[in-house]
């Protein structure tokens, strides 16, 4: 990977890009890697840029395990892209996952900021 | 059921790899596009807006990687790319490569067919019920406990009291004899019969195809008999009807009760069994073999206690011991030594072979230290370049392995015509799966063995470079010690093959005491027949001799290779008081001019020496030397057990020494004048080959003695050649190996010495041009590589020495440490192998060191 030259970057947990990918789906409808990944840091509150490359296997994981699906459109501008859609076990993963996530999220948080006895 | 469903789609998208490739260029392709559409938007100039969309993918290459790794098994695609590369470098380097190909496919084919018979006679259980039960049980004296060569022969006595130790489930003895059989409506045959005693198909689990096997109460000794299957086939095409049929084993009338299963027939060349008589149970011929089955539980340690306790509190066994040994064990026999030798053989070939594949990829994998540096800058592992390396290796020894697995076939049906008689149940002998799963294994640790330790060299070296002078020696440091291995193992093969071969030449050159050369002779079983026998012996000799190829005929009782006979006590009239014992032979007339045996003195015998002349006899050398102590025999009165009247010696012969054998003292008598039956032989003399008179002979035969089995001619010279069979098997085998080896080891000093010189080009090219001679810059090549030549020379004869006496046994007549042998094989090795390094080097002479040294 080549060095980044921005110190503040922030590095995505593992598993997590997976997860956004989905939220960013439900929330937007049908997009494709491009639109998500502008999508992305557009939100993103503060410096993070997404290597954008990095969406790749994310989105071949989640159509692999059947929660996203793509299909090759046409854009506004008139380019081919392909978009993917979130499926309905998708659906049910996000919301499965998103909880996870939570409750992992707060675990470590409680565990991290709890003063000694 | 995500994650299954993950894990099948990885699965099928590796056998669409580029599919699933084609549809990632187009997504990046328009990913790409979008990016710098926006990055144009906010201005960019083209090539700009191009390069900060790349940017922000993070590189296309690398995108694609990723995708990869998460859309499939990596490790899987990674394979098939070093097994498409490894195939591409094998056509780049077609000569090295096929050399590598031929030479692992010998080293592997002959493994295959050396390891089929191995397993086959060593390995393989007996085709018999639960076979590790059954043993073979012996009875020797102790001072030959352990020796599987003595027969170890029982009594019908000793059996029945060893039959009954409760080690023994079950246990039977038999033994076997050629005998005559006939029946009604075919020709006699000879059939070898094997008298049994104990419940013999019982304790091997055998079954009959048709009919039943004995009862118990026939067991003790009515006339029926069981048929082998062979024989069932030769004698009555397979009758099913044969059933209650009589058969006559020399006359005398049995009733066949059953036909045996065509596998695991025991012993192997029996063609009918039959109960041993009440009369035989009596009698006290040490002839009987004892098998048994080991009850449930009982080991052969166990066993052999109690069978020593047993014999220990009888007097009968007079100091003899019986113990038992696995049957297995037992049917190898003397083949196991030759079997080892061969077996070593073979893989002193393969580790040959090893040396010179590794010394190949070695060499391949230093001239391509530039291109696997290359990767590793480019972001190859390390783990990624071994795996690349060893990847190429193993596709070689792959198609090596199964090159040679087809090799194998056809040196398996070579080894087998090769073989001598003896091992058992030879022609069932197959190349199966196990031995092909073995040739497997064997590819997987060869290619590790080869190609691990040059890729740990040469990605350690990684990107880095290197000085070419100091990588040159340390990769010939290896080299170098492959090339002392071969050279060693060659000379250790050469020097087996020198001392089989002395063995035989030996044993060929020996002066057997008669001419073997055309001589056959028919074998006749008179047993059974009634009433003086001297006219039907002259007829049939008449007969045979009026064939128009037959120079003479003359009846024996024992073919010429056959020392040991009829003993009889020779007295010498008015002489020694106590008897000696001699051999006597009754022969026909023109028995010594037939056999042509020398005549030391006086006459042999002539057509006068009738039944009603007076009794003469004619004695061998072996027989004035010591029991005539010299004296002159011509004129001796002589008395004989044996002999009703006292013959007159007329005539003094030479010794038979049949294959080196030294004779005993003999008393030849005229057939005429004694009373003979039982087996005897018609030797013939032919003027033809015998295998042309065969036919005629036969039918001569027949015409005058239509009772007489006559299918049986032998050549004189195939019953000599089975005492040195094990001997010429060892040695085609050994030999062949031999010279494969001395091959492969040249093209391993070729090897070495030809990279050598390219190595060392551009030092040599620096002394010739400071004005060395070519005939000194060959010394700095050549010198090392004698070296080299010479150790390994010395080491194999050191090998040789240490290792031949365990094998002693496979060359009789020579020593094992025979100096003539340890010196010859290196001395081979050490010419052939200078003779290569000379012609791999012989380039250095057309080195112009200024063409050189302007090319650096």
């Amino acid at each position: 990977m080549p060095p980044s030259g921005e110190n503040e970057r922030i590095d995505l947990l593992p598993g997590t890009l997976e997860l956004i990918v989905l939220r960013t789906l439900t929330m937007m409808g049908p997009q494709h890697a491009y639109g998500i990944a502008a999508r992305v840091e557009q939100v993103a509150p503060g410096p993070f840029r997404l290597n954008q490359g990095t969406l790749y296997p994310a989105l071949v994981r989640l159509e692999q395990k059947g929660w996203i699906k793509g299909k090759w459109q046409t854009t506004e501008s008139n380019r081919e892209a392909r978009y993917y859609a979130i499926t309905k076990s998708g659906t049910a993963a996000l919301a499965d996952q998103m909880e996870r996530w939570a409750r992992s999220a707060a675990l470590v948080n409680t565990l991290l900021t709890s003063e000694g006895e | 059921m995500a994650d299954l469903r993950r894990f099948l789609c990885r699965l099928v998208t590796l056998f669409r790899s580029s599919r699933a490739d084609d549809g990632l260029d187009r997504e990046v392709a328009a990913h790409l596009a979008l990016l710098e559409d926006e990055h144009r938007k906010r201005g960019l100039s083209v090539e700009a807006a191009r390069q900060a969309a790349r940017l922000a993918l993070g590189g296309v290459d690398q995108t694609k990687e990723l995708h990869r790794d998460a859309r499939s098994f990596r490790w899987v695609d990674n394979a098939r790319r070093d097994v498409v590369y490894a195939f591409r470098m094998i056509r780049r380097t077609p000569v090295a490569s096929t050399a590598a190909v031929l030479s692992l496919a010998l080293g592997v084919g002959l493994n295959a067919a050396i390891f089929a018979v191995v397993d086959w006679v060593v390995v393989r259980p007996l085709p018999y019920v639960q076979p590790h039960q059954l043993v073979r049980v012996r009875v020797q004296p102790s001072s030959a406990q352990g020796s599987t060569t003595a027969a170890g022969l029982l009594t019908p006595g000793e059996f029945a009291r060893l039959s009954q130790v409760t080690s023994f489930r079950s246990a039977a003895a038999f033994s076997t004899a050629l005998r005559v059989v006939g029946a009604a409506g075919t020709d006699p045959l000879h059939a070898v019969v094997a008298r049994v005693d104990g419940d013999l198909f019982g304790t091997l689990g055998l079954q009959p195809v048709l009919g039943r096997s004995f009862s118990p109460d026939e067991r003790s000794g009515v006339s029926v008999v069981v048929l082998a299957y062979r024989h069932w086939q030769r004698q009555f095409q397979g009758n099913p009807a044969v059933l209650g049929r009589t058969l006559t084993i020399d006359g005398q009338p049995q009733t066949i009760v059953g036909v045996m299963s065509p596998s695991g027939e025991y012993p192997a060349d029996a063609d009918v069994w039959r109960p041993l008589t009440s009369a035989e149970r009596q009698d006290r011929d040490r002839d009987l073999v004892m098998i048994a089955r080991l009850a449930e539980g009982v080991s052969s340690a166990k066993a052999n206690a109690e069978l020593s306790t047993l014999a220990s509190g009888q007097t009968s066994f007079g100091g003899r011991l019986p113990w038992t040994e696995d049957l297995q064990r037992s049917e190898a026999g003397d083949v196991r030594i030759a079997l080892g030798a061969v077996a070593a053989s073979g893989i002193l070939i393969l580790l040959i072979v090893c040396g010179n594949v590794a010394a190949l990829l070695g060499a391949r994998g230093s001239d391509r230290a530039t291109e696997l540096g290359v990767r590793a800058a480019l972001g190859a592992t390390r783990a990624r370049l071994i795996t690349q390396i060893v990847t190429e290796g193993m596709a070689l020894v792959a198609i090596g392995t199964m090159a040679g697995l087809v090799l194998g076939t056809w040196a398996l049906k070579f080894l087998l015509s090769l073989a001598p008689p003896g091992i058992p149940r030879l022609s069932e002998i197959v190349l199966d799966w196990r031995i092909i799963g073995l040739g497997i294994a064997l590819t997987l640790v060869i290619g590790v063995l080869v190609g691990v330790p040059p890729a740990l060299r040469l990605s350690r070296r990684g990107g880095a470079v290197s000085t070419p002078g100091r990588r040159a020696t340390r990769r010939s440091g290896t080299r170098r010690g492959l090339v002392f291995a071969q050279v060693t193992m060659a000379v250790v093969l050469t020097a087996g093959a020198g001392l089989l071969g002395r063995s035989l030449t030996r044993l060929v050159a020996i002066n057997n005491g008669f001419a073997v050369d055309r001589l056959g002779a028919v074998d006749l079983s008179v047993r059974g027949a009634v009433g003086d026998l001297r006219p039907l012996f002259r007829d049939l000799t008449a007969a045979v001799e009026s064939i128009p190829d037959v120079r003479g005929a003359a009846f024996a009782m024992q073919l010429p290779t056959q020392i040991a006979g009829l003993r009889t006590q020779v007295r010498l009239n008015g002489g020694s008081p106590s008897p000696v014992t001699a051999t006597l032979r009754p022969v026909g007339a023109r028995y010594f001019e037939v056999l042509d045996v020398p005549i030391i003195a006086g006459r042999v015998f002539a057509g006068t020496d009738g039944q009603r002349a007076p009794a003469v006899a004619i004695v061998n050398q072996r027989f004035v030397r010591d029991i005539l102590g010299g004296a002159p025999a011509v004129g001796t009165q002589l008395a004989a057990s044996l002999l009703k009247e006292p013959v007159l010696v007329v005539g003094v012969v030479g010794d038979l020494t049949p294959a080196g054998e030294g004779d005993r003292p003999a008393l030849y008598v005229p057939i005429d004048q004694v009373s003979v039956g039982g087996r005897m032989f018609l030797l013939v003399r032919s003027r033809a080959e015998l295998a042309a008179i065969t036919p005629v002979l036969s039918a001569r035969v027949r015409s005058i003695a239509p009772n007489l089995a006559s299918d049986r001619v032998v050549r004189v010279a195939d019953a000599l050649e089975q005492s040195r069979a094990a001997t010429r098997f060892s040695m085609q085998l050994v030999t062949g190996f031999a010279i494969l080896a001395l091959l492969l080891s040249v093209v391993g000093v070729y090897g070495m010495a030809a990279r050598d010189v390219t190595v060392r080009w551009r030092e040599l090219a620096v002394r010739l041009a400071l004005g060395a001679s070519h005939r000194r810059a060959l010394w700095t090549i050549v010198m090392p590589a004698a070296a080299i030549i010479g150790a390994g020379a010395v080491s194999g004869a050191a090998i040789a020495a240490t290792v031949a006496p365990s094998f002693a046994s496979l060359f009789p007549g020579v020593n094992a440490r025979d100096p003539i042998t340890l010196l010859v094989a290196p001395l081979i090795l050490v010419v052939t192998g200078l003779a290569a390094t000379s012609m791999a080097s012989a380039r250095v002479f057309r080195a112009d060191p200024a063409e050189t040294l302007r090319a650096e």
